[in-house]
């Protein structure tokens, strides 16, 4: 079956006259490939290039090895590309012609090759999930700190929510690119909710089952992930969290300043965020006394401007900390955290 | 032998003692406020917990012990009472940041960069166990103090009773109070039974409770008021004993030895001998030289026999009896008093009159 832009001659770019609804039909196909972060508006910008250059990049580089240790993704993207003979891609342009057409039909026709999903009752869902996690108990990690999470991770989404021109209802997807040379490179990639994430590409049948149609299920991968954060990533000699080691140098990780039988175990985050003293966070700030780095605008956040930030060595617990490391390390982590202690004072109830 | 006589001369010990005692406890509150003896021991328990003079923590405990919370303001500067929260917010401020209230973050910073040593693993400890609540690291500082400060008074408390007990031994013997000559001279002698007996109900009825100081309480005085009041009670106490028809002293003792070279030196000594080699030897002794001071107590000991003897054991029972501290004796005497009172009345006859007739 031909695609509607599989049309001889035909090429969508930047800088020419597309027909927005050719395009908005090729950001639906890089969408449930997995390779445009968001938008099916009809509008070729930025994110669709960058969309398309990626998915040139995997087919000419792409083997479904895992750069995480998650598994092999279903199929290599190189070998469906080898297949197309001689209307293989072959470099990486940033504009879709009839070569890379054919290789999206093939690839959209390919039947190991999942499609991420997409919801028609996408606000509806949002919410179920966001209220299957408040109503949550979990004795593995807090469940405000998990909404917390969910909040800065997709800003409570698990589904894109229509807009307008904006049609993308697909799952929510954070794509993490390679740096300098290898910017063209997608190394991971965060789905749904909780931005479960995983580092081959395409995803396996089962894992779109799993997470991605299951948005309790996502969170309660984040909440796995999460506790093993926890347990692995805060208090260690070789791989503890810095800022914990400046903070709290002698106590031993602490899960809870309530004892398991308490209602308020694992729950009554908000009121220790609530009781921590409040700090100001500005460019220039040390992300914790002593730190060599300090707080920036980088390309993820364009803010370093915080006011009222629960203090996180106030917390009787070290999930601000596990929090941190979810997140990874450097700056970055330090700027998520930030966001997330703020989003847990502000949780609604 | 009446249990009346023997509850009569046990009084009178008892009494003696009471009063021993108190003199003792007063002049004990003197010795101590005087040495600043529990400023001494305070600064001792404090250094005990954060490391004594010459370890690696004297830093700290110089700078807590010199905080104005501790440190008593004036010329005397050993406090003579520290509660355990001006300790604490003394310590949590020297270990915190001392310019805003302290954080739990820097205090455990500071922990951890202070020197091995007991005092950083005590501080340690009560800083896992706190988990960060500050609140709850503020209790386990207080407590750690106060069971700190109940060691100290502990052997605070030891010392005073030895400083009681030799007081004791000491008094025993400048003042010739031998316990078994006492209760001698209490059964021979009626009268003096009586009298003692009769000042001791009046003490009694006098005094309902005990006042002196406990050496295991501090009291947050000023140290001149303290030496004032600890000066007054002791003159008191000395008054009474005093006054107290008891046989203490040494005049007989110097009257006996002067005369001991005489055959039947007791009936001298008592006047009920006339004889001339006794009446030279009472003019003798009034009007030449007797023995004192240390050479007196010598010869009262090894020149005398066995009553040398038995005088050295009732100092010791005095010594002994009056380290039991005023309190005790004063307990003994309101029950023997009772138990006095309460015995057989003859005079009231076989009819008790009753309020309900039937």
């Amino acid at each position: 079956m031909l695609l509607a832009y599989q049309k001889p001659g035909l090429t969508i770019g930047p800088a020419q006259a597309n027909d927005p609804l050719l395009v908005k039909l090729l950001q639906r196909d890089l969408r449930a490939l997995g390779y445009l972060r968001g938008n099916v508006d009809g509008a070729y910008g930025p994110g669709t290039e960058k969309a398309v250059r990626a998915l040139q990049f995997d087919l000419l580089h792409n083997d479904g090895q895992s750069s995480g240790g998650d598994g092999l993704a279903p199929a290599a993207l190189i070998d469906i590309n080898r297949d197309q003979g001689n209307k293989a891609v072959t470099e990486v342009t940033g504009v879709l012609d009839q070569v890379l057409a054919g290789c999206i039909a093939a690839l959209i026709a390919d039947e190991r090759i999942p499609k991420l999903p997409s919801s028609a009752q996408a606000p509806t869902e949002n919410t179920k999930a966001l209220q299957t996690i408040a109503g949550s108990v979990s004795t593995l990690v807090p469940t405000p700190f998990i909404a917390a999470i969910v909040r800065q991770e997709s800003g409570g989404q698990h589904y894109r929510v229509p807009d307008g021109r904006n049609e993308d209802n697909f799952i929510v997807v954070g794509l993490d690119h390679g740096q300098a040379a290898d910017a063209d490179r997608v190394t991971s990639r965060g789905y749904g909710i909780g931005q479960y994430t995983l580092f081959h590409h395409p995803p396996r049948p089962e894992e779109v089952a799993d997470f991605m149609l299951d948005p309790v299920r996502n969170v309660s991968k984040a909440e796995t992930e999460l506790r093993e954060k926890f347990d692995r990533f805060v208090v260690s000699d070789k791989r503890g969290a810095d800022d914990r080691k400046a903070e709290h140098p002698l106590l031993p990780l602490r899960i809870c300043r309530y004892a398991p039988s308490d209602s308020r175990y694992l729950r009554d985050c908000r009121n220790c965020a609530s009781a921590a003293s409040k700090t100001d966070i500005g460019p220039g700030t040390p992300v914790y006394a002593g730190a060599a780095i300090t707080y920036q605008v980088d390309q993820y956040y364009p803010s370093a401007i915080y006011r009222g930030v629960p203090h996180r060595a106030d917390f009787l617990c070290d999930w601000p900390y596990a929090v941190r490391r979810y997140n990874g390390g450097g700056l970055d982590s330090y700027h998520y955290q930030t966001r997330v202690l703020l989003n847990l004072l502000n949780l609604p109830g | 032998m009446s249990l009346g006589i023997v509850l009569d001369i046990a009084i009178g010990l008892i009494f003696t003692y009471l009063l021993l005692g108190m003199i003792g406890s007063a002049f004990q509150e003197l010795v101590s406020t005087v040495s600043s003896l529990r400023g001494r021991y305070l600064l001792k328990g404090i250094s005990q917990l954060l490391g004594a003079n010459n370890s690696p923590l004297s830093d700290l405990y110089k700078r807590v012990s010199n905080h104005p919370l501790v440190k008593t303001q004036g010329k005397d500067t050993r406090p003579s009472y520290v509660s355990a929260a001006h300790f604490t917010m003394a310590l949590l401020h020297q270990l915190g940041d001392e310019t805003q209230a302290p954080r739990f973050s820097q205090i455990e910073n500071s922990v951890a960069r202070l020197p091995e040593g007991p005092a950083r693993q005590s501080l340690i400890t009560l800083l896992i166990d706190a988990q960060g609540d500050l609140d709850k690291l503020r209790n386990s500082i207080a407590k750690w103090f106060d069971e700190a400060m109940d060691r100290v008074s502990g052997s605070y408390k030891r010392f005073s009773h030895y400083l009681l007990l030799a007081f004791g031994f000491a008094a025993a013997v400048i003042f010739n109070i031998d316990s078994i000559h006492i209760a001698s001279t209490l059964w021979r002698e009626p009268s003096m039974r009586a009298m003692v007996v009769a000042s001791a109900t009046a003490y009694a009825d006098a005094n309902k409770t005990l006042d002196v100081p406990s050496p295991s309480k501090p009291q947050p005085r000023t140290s001149a008021a303290q030496i004032d009041d600890s000066a007054v009670k002791l003159q008191a106490a000395i008054d009474q004993l005093g006054t107290l028809p008891v046989p203490i002293g040494w005049a007989d003792i110097q009257k006996e030895l002067a005369l001991t070279k005489l055959g039947d030196s007791e009936d001298c000594a008592n006047g009920k001998s006339q004889s001339d080699p006794c009446r030279i030897a009472m003019a003798a002794f009034t009007g030449a030289e007797h023995n004192t001071g240390l050479k007196l107590v010598f010869k009262a000991i090894f020149m005398r026999g066995g009553s040398g003897g038995a005088m050295l054991i009732g100092w010791l029972i005095t010594a002994l009896a009056t380290a039991l501290g005023a309190p005790f004796w004063f307990d003994l005497l309101q029950n023997a008093l009772r138990l006095r009172n309460a015995g057989p009345r003859p005079e009231r006859g076989a009819v008790e009159p009753s309020s309900t007739s039937r």
